[in-house]
This record gives C-alpha cells, sequence and structure tokens, in this order.
C-alpha cells in the first residue's frame, strides 16, 4: 500500500464522513426547520397564552388595583376624614376656647365697664340724693315753719273770726233792741267831745295837710 | 243880700249845692227867654213865673224877688257854685237818722272849726249802733259806739263767765 492510496483511501473516508456530515446537516436542517415551524407554532400559541395570560393578568391586575385603589382610597378616605374629624374636632375645640374666651373677656370687659357705669351712676345718684334730700330738709323745715305761721294765724283769723261773730251779735241784739230810738241828742256832747278832740287831726286832714294814721 | 263868699248853713251837702246849680241854670234860661221877650215886646202869653226854692233863695240871699240880680251876677252865682262843689267834703255817718238840729250843729261846728266853707254830707249805718263815724278824703275816724265795743271785745268772754 502506498502513501498515495493512504491518502486516497484518507481522502475517500474524509469525503464519506463529509457527505455523511452533509446529510446529516441536511436532515438537523430539516428537523431544524421543522422544530423552527413547532417552535414558531409554539411560540404563537405562547404568544397567544402569553396574550390571554396577559389580558387574564390584566384584568386580574385591574381588578386587584381598582380594590388596591379602592382599598387606598378608602384609606386615604377614611384617614382624612379621621383627620378632618380630629382637626374639625380640635378646631371646634378651639374655636369654642377662643369663644369661651372671648365671650368671658368681652362679659368680663363689659361686666366692668358695668360696674364702673353703674358705681358712677350710684356716686351722682348718690349725690343727687343727698342734695334732694337736703332741700327736701329745707323745704320740710320752710313749710313747717310756714305751716306753724299760717295755723297761728288761722288761729288768730278763726278766734278774730268768732270775737267778731259774739260782737256782731251783741252789735245786732243792741241794734235790734235800740232801733231807731237811740237818742242822738243824748249822744250829742260825746260826738262833739269826740271831734273836739280830734279837731286839729281833722282840720289838718280836710285842709290839706300829711296824712296820720288811722284813730277813733 | 248874704255874704257871697260863703255859703248859708242850710246848705251843707254837694247833693244840695248840685241842685241849686241846676235850678240855678233852669232860672237863668227862664230869665234870659223873659229878657228876650223884652227886648222883642212879645205879646203873646207869657210863661208862669219861676219860683225858686227856699234854699235857693236863701243862698241868693232873697227872700221874695230873684229879679234884682242880673243875668250876670247869676252867671257869677253859677260860677261860685261851681266853685264851692270843688271844696272839701266831710261824710258823717250816724246810727239812725239825724234830726235838723243834730245836722244843724254838726254842720256849724264843722264851719267854725274846720273850715267855712266845707260841705257836710250824711249817710245812716245802723250797724254802728251808736256815736259817729266821721270820713275825709283820706282818712277815716271812728267814733261809733261798735268801735268802743270792739275795743273791748276781749271783755266779753268775761262777761260770759261770769253770767
Amino acid at each position: 500500500m502506498s502513501s498515495y492510496q493512504l491518502i486516497l483511501i484518507v481522502i475517500a473516508a474524509l469525503t464519506l464522513i463529509n457527505l455523511a456530515t452533509l446529510g446529516w446537516v441536511a436532515l438537523l436542517q430539516k428537523k431544524l426547520r421543522q422544530d423552527n415551524q413547532a417552535v414558531s407554532s409554539t411560540q404563537k400559541d405562547l404568544n397567544q397564552l402569553k396574550q390571554e395570560a396577559h389580558n387574564v393578568m390584566l384584568a386580574e391586575t385591574l381588578i386587584e388595583l381598582e380594590s388596591s385603589a379602592n382599598q387606598s382610597i378608602q384609606g386615604i378616605f377614611d384617614k382624612a376624614a379621621a383627620e378632618f374629624t380630629t382637626s374639625l374636632q380640635k378646631a371646634s375645640a378651639q374655636i369654642t376656647e377662643q369663644m369661651q374666651t372671648g365671650a368671658s373677656q368681652l362679659v368680663q370687659q363689659e361686666l366692668e365697664q358695668y360696674k364702673e357705669t353703674l358705681g358712677n351712676l350710684r356716686e351722682a345718684a348718690s349725690g343727687a340724693l343727698g342734695q334732694i334730700n337736703d332741700a327736701l330738709e329745707k323745704q320740710k323745715a320752710t313749710l313747717t315753719a310756714d305751716l306753724e305761721v299760717e295755723v297761728k294765724k288761722q288761729q288768730q283769723v278763726l278766734i278774730e273770726k268768732f270775737e267778731n261773730k259774739i260782737s256782731d251779735v251783741v252789735s245786732a241784739y243792741l241794734v235790734e233792741s235800740l232801733g231807731n230810738d237811740v237818742d242822738l241828742g243824748a249822744q250829742s256832747q260825746y260826738l262833739f267831745k269826740m271831734l273836739e278832740e280830734h279837731k286839729g287831726e281833722l282840720k289838718q286832714e280836710i285842709l290839706g295837710g300829711e296824712p296820720e294814721a288811722t284813730t277813733g | 243880700m248874704a255874704n257871697p263868699k260863703q255859703l248859708p248853713d242850710s246848705i251843707y251837702s254837694p247833693e244840695q249845692l248840685e241842685a241849686c246849680q241846676m235850678e240855678l241854670e233852669q232860672y237863668l234860661g227862664w230869665r234870659r227867654r223873659q229878657d228876650t221877650r223884652k227886648k222883642v215886646g212879645a205879646t203873646t202869653k207869657a210863661a208862669e213865673p219861676f219860683l225858686l226854692s227856699p234854699e235857693m233863695s236863701d243862698l241868693l240871699g232873697m227872700t221874695e224877688d230873684a229879679a234884682m240880680l242880673s243875668t250876670g251876677e247869676l252867671e257869677a252865682w253859677q260860677t261860685r257854685l261851681a266853685d264851692w262843689l270843688k271844696k272839701p267834703v266831710v261824710h258823717l255817718t250816724f246810727a239812725v237818722p239825724p234830726t235838723v238840729g243834730i245836722k244843724a250843729d254838726m254842720v256849724k261846728w264843722f264851719r267854725k272849726e274846720i273850715s267855712p266853707d266845707i260841705l257836710v254830707r250824711f249817710s245812716i249805718n245802723r250797724n254802728i249802733i251808736g256815736g259817729l263815724v266821721v270820713r275825709t278824703t283820706g282818712r277815716i275816724y271812728d267814733f261809733s259806739f261798735r268801735k268802743q265795743f270792739l275795743a273791748h271785745q276781749n271783755l266779753i268772754p268775761e262777761i260770759l263767765h261770769r253770767v
């Protein structure tokens, strides 16, 4: 056996190997194509599945999200409501406190002003009352004095009236008793005596002298 | 003819003087008419003669015929009467009507002691009981018994007690 042969044999062996390899590769390629097709189909299915899964997952997620959102919103609402309630309560308490404080201060101020005004009024009234009392006392004293004087006057007037009445009674009795029988002749001495006694005054009065007090 | 400067005692009051004044005025009118009739020689029936009252005759100082006085003298008397009416007047009040004698005595006393031309007016007030009240223009002189009683009215209760 020569080397050429051997080389030929080797070359033939290699050629056969190559051919076998090519065939196997073709087979592999075919199988690969088939596999690729399958894979492609599987991929499609998978994509479809994925899509479906995605859809399913999306819906669930949406539900979950909605639920979660609802819960969150509810939580937020609850929290906000709680905070608002708390804040409102605090604000209400503060407002109430402020109002109470303000009202109390206002009432206190008004009360103080009222007390001050009342005190001033009381002082003024007390002063005025004192003056009125003084005036009343004076008036009372004056009235009492006037009343006493008036009573005395009235007493005097009544006494004079009584005496005059008595005198009138006596005079009337004398007049009725004497009638026209009074003897002027018998009185003439008394009459001329009285005239003589007052002659000077009569002359002075009648002839234009200064007037004097009534006499007789 | 009496003194024309002095009033006769029979004429003492202003009323008498006024009556004399009126009578004198009427007489003067009558005299003027008579004088006119004489002047014109009237033939119609003359008026009745004018008879003066005793007071007027006494005042004029003529007891029978006032024709002795001229109308001028009568007019002078008118003036005189008007002057006398201006003389002071004294009012005398008695409890009863005074007699003519009392009146004359009073007029004489006042004309002698106070003034010769004074006029006196008499009045009556029974309430004075007795005595006299003299009233001049400005004063009253009460000489009445009532005044005396009132002056001693404090005796009345004592007398009443005694009785």
